[in-house]
């Protein structure tokens, strides 16, 4: 063969293997791109949903928790979390956002954001006192009604307290009870007879929430709005609980207690109950029923109520009771109840008698209406976000 | 003589080297082509897999009812979502297209398409060869019953449109999401 010949096919073959080997190298850079792509962007997207959870359990802990985590290292990534308070579907919430980013400064970056809406700081506005009743309250015995928030082990938390009593009726009263409020920045104010940052008398109900009972409270009693607003007293759990933004249809609460959602449960004979309560106790007594004596060890939402509005819970005692209680009648509460009572009947029982005392906690009403409203929407999940994105 | 004989020699020993490497290079060249069709089959899978794994983590967001999925069976899925976070709660599908020419049988490469509830199909890959749905509740044992569906897994198989030694170069495909918002 000419060597010419042969230096030119040698040539050509070589051209033709760099073409050819920079195409398959190129496909392949590309496969493996597309792979590194995917695999990064499942790692950034790890990352956030993540820091989401880190700050659900942070906020699980502690309900008032929003500082968020500027930047912590995850997965050989970096998450950022944010905590907010927001609106999400017409009620306020909390929204805990996570920005996970991978390989941070290099073109192989990846950054992706996971958001998860919690319930909010938010309570049933219903529930505008320590004790909400619907008739008039007399204090009797050594009972306290403490409006201010509190944490866990009962010490005060400022500003962010509601009413101690909150009444459409009056309010009468022996010197050795106590009532407080802190639903003004003046916060525990002894003064509890006239202070309508304590107790609001003839109070009249409306939806949003911001009627306490008017400006008059000073003249000690004709408190209550009267504005177009006004609506009907709520009279049953179900409308009670409407009023935090999620809307329970008449039956609801029921027929979630009657699931056993979180532990719920649903009787008609009280000595049926198993302790601790937790997540909704509904207890259906019989007309003119009475419980008595009332346990209430646990926690959550404990409703005991008839379609007679007459179930009576007499003489409750035993442990500490964390949440919100909705009841027909109550007489004599000798106790400690954290959270907040909402006494539905029109006779006028004595909520307010006995040696036991009600505590808020906005904490544990709040923990105990966000079971109320997933238990609606999820069949009782134990996962606390209201949506994730 | 000899000198012809040699010649003769070195023209089919270099003939057949030369059809050997031809044909080395033929291969190579096949391989090459075959490596930048799946690249191309791959690369639309993952687009493909962008879209819907977005879409499917959705499932659910801003829908107050319980009936997320209004449809789920082994080859297609229709379910609700807020997907623009806009307040309004959007109805979306996912499947393959019908059979494009007759007589194509029901193996053939088709499109992959997502139709949302007032709107025309849009595609969102072709090629498609497969497109299988599971699904599984709460224990991840499988089911069929939509209110029991908390999991999801998808397959697909995605052939690059080209014949290579008789063979379509392709990719599969596999993940499984779980919609947080299906509770």
């Amino acid at each position: 063969m000419n060597p010419r010949a042969l230096v030119i096919m040698i040539a050509g073959l070589m051209m033709i293997s760099i073409k050819v080997f920079t195409q398959l190298a190129g496909s392949s850079q590309n496969i493996s791109a597309n792979v590194d792509n995917t695999y990064l962007r499942e790692d950034a997207r790890n990352i956030a949903e993540t820091g989401v959870g880190i700050g659900i359990r942070k906020i699980a802990n502690n309900p008032a928790w929003r500082d968020g985590i500027p930047s912590m290292n995850l997965f050989d990534g970096v998450a950022s979390v944010t905590v907010q308070d927001t609106m999400y579907k017409g009620f306020s919430c909390v929204k805990v956002q996570c920005t996970g980013t991978i390989m941070a400064g290099t073109p192989e970056q990846h950054i992706e954001t996971a958001v998860a809406y919690l319930y909010g700081d938010t309570i049933p506005t219903a529930l505008q006192g320590a004790l909400v009743v619907n008739h008039d309250v007399s204090q009797k015995g050594s009972f306290t009604v403490d409006g201010r928030d509190h944490d866990d082990n009962d010490n005060v938390l400022s500003r962010t307290g509601v009413l101690g009593i909150w009444t459409v009726g009056n309010v009468q009263s022996d010197d050795d009870h106590q009532v407080l409020g802190t639903n003004q920045e003046t916060g525990d104010d002894n003064s509890h007879h006239v202070d309508t940052a304590v107790v609001v008398r003839n109070g009249s109900y409306s939806d949003d929430g911001e009627d306490d009972g008017g400006d008059d409270g000073e003249e000690g009693g004709s408190g209550g709005g009267s504005g177009s607003g006004n609506k009907p007293f709520p009279s049953s759990p179900d409308s009670i609980m409407s009023t935090c933004g999620e809307h329970f249809s008449e039956g609801t609460l029921k027929s979630i207690a009657q699931s056993h959602a979180n532990g719920s449960q649903y009787v008609t004979d009280p000595t049926k109950l198993t302790y601790p309560l937790q997540g909704i106790t509904y207890v259906e007594l019989p007309a003119g029923g009475t419980w008595q004596p009332t346990n209430m060890s646990g926690c959550g939402t404990l409703i005991v109520h008839n379609g007679t509005h007459d179930a009576c819970m007499q003489n409750a005692a035993g442990g500490t009771f964390k949440g919100i209680v909705m009841c027909d009648e109550i007489n004599k509460i000798n106790c400690e109840i954290d959270g907040t009572v909402f006494d539905m009947g029109s006779k006028n029982d004595d909520p307010a008698d006995g040696t036991g005392k009600i505590l808020f906690n906005r904490g544990e009403c709040r923990t105990s209406t966000g079971q109320v409203a997933r238990g609606m929407n999820s069949n009782g999940s134990s996962f606390s976000a209201i949506a994730w994105k | 003589m000899r000198t012809i004989m040699e010649e003769a020699g070195g023209i089919i020993i270099g003939g057949v080297i030369f059809l050997t490497l031809i044909t080395l290079f033929s291969r190579i060249g096949d391989t090459a082509r075959a490596q930048s069709f799946k690249d191309a089959a791959q690369e639309s899978t993952t687009n493909a897999s962008d879209i819907m794994e977005r879409e499917f983590r959705l499932i659910g967001y801003g829908y107050t009812d319980t009936t997320y999925i209004l449809k789920a069976d082994s080859a297609s899925i229709t379910f609700r979502a807020d997907l623009n976070d806009d307040g309004i709660v959007d109805t979306v599908a996912y499947g393959l297209s019908a059979v494009v020419y007759a007589g194509q049988n029901t193996t053939a490469p088709r499109i992959l398409q997502r139709t949302p509830g007032h709107g025309l199909a849009a595609p969102v890959a072709t090629g498609i060869t497969k497109f299988a749905l599971d699904y599984f509740d709460r224990s991840g044992n499988p089911t069929t019953t939509i209110a029991n569906i908390r999991s999801i897994r998808m397959s697909m198989i995605s052939l690059a449109d080209a014949d290579i030694d008789s063979t379509h170069p392709g990719v599969y495909w596999e993940r499984t999401i779980k919609p947080k918002n299906m509770r």
